[in-house]
């Protein structure tokens, strides 16, 4: 009886993290796991078409930083990025401002819209653009119809689609990110500049802009992010002249089987994405301090 | 400045409707499409017919596919329900010293890259006897599966009065019955949420798959991708109507239980 109650009581004061165990089983196997061993894979020795061979070599390594075909491609990836930020950033500030002054039915079907493209997959969307930028697609269509072309034009598989594509895909997660900062703007903030005679685009510009900045700073990380791993909508909705690193990664795994060199720009993606997130989280807290 | 003001509104609820307008065109493009009978996918359609939904549901390769996807999807609910409510309540109802940390952790996969999550899974578990089977997509997808049923029961649990499970308690029930009498009911819509939410995560997901699945296992989208890059024919039109139709009865059951703004907090 009184060892029954001994264990019960150790499993109440461990409750919590019995609760845990399962999902860090998960996250132990699937994640934790795994990563550790893209960082011993990224030393065997790699051969294309190999898979790996079993060994410990910093060969790929010095192939990467020597390889400038590679370095091309990070920085075109790079190039690609400053676009879908940008654009991204300045659609998903106008679409969740007006969320976030409007109530009622107009807050609700604008949050339905933005939020169904999250629910539906990649494939489907680039699918839909391929549709809407092909030769027979819906812009040629158009133009062809306005008398304004008389044959249809190659509009899809060039740079501009690809951003178009990752710019749809960032999208609905930023206006989510911006919507909840500028929800939780007080507007007596707002009322006070009023009051004190600032017109609307400077109450904007000095008091919302500001305060809305630590969204605007997580949103340009996220898009920064998801566009330096895209593969699935730059290699659907792109020609080879718009090959990202995270194609050539994709390549290197199912392609040239060559893990080990695969593992190593993996891991070199891995580190821009944390290196993305400290800093982001560095600008933010000084942002956050600044306008407090 | 009265004619300024009524400008500068005006001229943001244009930017916003041409903004939805984006938003919504591949959908509405992808659904007219598919109705379209051609051969040759082209936009408009001359005529409406279900022609190529009919070819889609006589094909095995595609009806397999859309079975795999189910199948994944529904052992990624089985193992990410528990898993993310479990963790959640812990959350909610106790204080402990790593509380941060396992917090953290739980959503982490969720902000790395599913290019490099599919990748170290493949590398990892790929030549083990989880490789080429279900296992090692469900494994996958319950990551971040949980991630997101986690913070919708974070969500949820805000709400939830803790004193009613003292209540209990005090009226002799013990922790197993207060569970499931007292504190599941309180949380069902979140739940049933949580459920639904684990599922179309799943049925969504592409980039992983596209490396864990085998043409055995391969999942609706990844044959979609296959389609696009090397064949397309009007059926995969048919199957991304299907992946859009399961993501609307998803959106709308989960947005009619917990309301639309809470579903809009997940992931954000």
């Amino acid at each position: 009886m009184e060892h029954g109650n001994t264990r019960r009581s150790i499993i109440y004061k461990y409750s919590h993290f019995f609760l845990y165990l399962p999902s860090l089983i998960l996250l132990l196997v699937f994640f934790a796991v795994p990563f550790f061993m893209l960082v011993r894979m990224s030393f065997n020795i790699g051969r294309p078409l190999a898979c790996y061979i079993e060994g410990f070599t910093f060969e790929n390594y010095a192939r990467f930083f020597t390889n400038s075909y590679h370095h091309g491609l990070l920085l075109f990836t790079l190039q690609l990025s400053v676009p879908v930020v940008l654009i991204t950033l300045i659609l998903a500030y106008i679409m969740a401002y007006v969320i976030s002054r409007s109530s009622g039915l107009k807050r609700f079907v604008l949050m339905v819209i933005t939020i169904f493209p999250i629910w539906i997959n990649l494939v489907v969307l680039a699918f839909g653009w391929l549709l809407i930028f092909g030769r027979y697609g819906l812009i040629n269509s158009i133009l062809l119809a306005l008398g304004l072309i008389s044959e249809p034009q190659p509009l899809g598989y060039n740079f501009a689609s690809v951003v178009v594509g990752l710019v749809y895909v960032c999208l609905p997660y930023i206006v989510l990110t911006l919507v909840s900062v500028l929800d939780s703007i007080d507007p007596a903030i707002e009322e006070a500049a009023k009051d004190l005679g600032a017109g609307k685009l400077r109450t904007f510009v000095e008091v919302t802009l500001p305060l809305s900045m630590p969204g605007i700073i997580t949103g340009a990380m996220f898009s920064f992010i998801w566009t330096m791993s895209s593969f699935v909508i730059p290699s659907i909705l792109g020609s080879p002249s718009e090959r990202t690193f995270g194609i050539e990664i994709s390549r290197q795994i199912l392609n040239t089987l060559n893990w080990p060199y695969g593992a190593v720009m993996s891991l070199v993606l891995a580190g821009i994405t944390v290196v993305a997130m400290l800093v982001s989280n560095k600008v933010r807290e000084k942002a956050t301090r600044w306008v407090s | 400045m009265g004619k300024l003001k009524f400008d500068s509104s005006r001229l943001l609820d244009v930017a916003c409707v041409l903004i939805c307008l984006f938003m919504l065109l591949p959908v509405v493009v992808v659904f007219l499409s598919s109705l379209d009978p051609r051969k040759y996918i082209r936009f408009p359609p001359s005529e409406f017919s279900l022609k190529w939904y009919e070819f889609f549901f006589s094909r095995e390769d595609w009806k397999s596919a859309f079975m795999n996807s189910i199948y994944v999807a529904a052992l990624t609910t089985l193992i990410s329900t528990p898993c993310g409510i479990l963790a959640a309540l812990a959350y909610r109802k106790y204080s402990f010293k790593l509380k941060g940390l396992f917090n953290t952790l739980i959503v982490v996969p969720y902000l790395m890259p599913s290019l490099l999550i599919g990748i170290t899974i493949l590398m990892a578990l790929g030549r083990t006897f989880l490789g080429g089977t279900y296992y090692i997509v469900v494994g996958a997808h319950s990551l971040w599966a949980t991630a997101f049923v986690y913070m919708l029961m974070q969500a949820t649990l805000a709400n939830y009065d803790l004193t009613l499970e003292e209540a209990a308690k005090d009226l002799g029930a013990n922790p197993f019955q207060t569970f499931v009498e007292v504190t599941l009911p309180l949380l069902k819509s979140g739940v049933i949420s949580a459920v639904i939410f684990g599922f179309i995560t799943s049925f969504g997901e592409v980039t992983m798959a596209i490396f864990l699945t085998t043409s055995k296992t391969i999942t609706l989208p990844v044959r979609i991708w296959n389609s696009l890059k090397y064949e397309i024919h009007p059926v995969t039109l048919v199957a991304s109507v299907i992946c859009m139709v399961f993501a609307a009865i998803a959106l709308a059951v989960v947005t009619k239980l917990v309301g639309i703004e809470a579903v809009s907090k997940i992931g954000t």
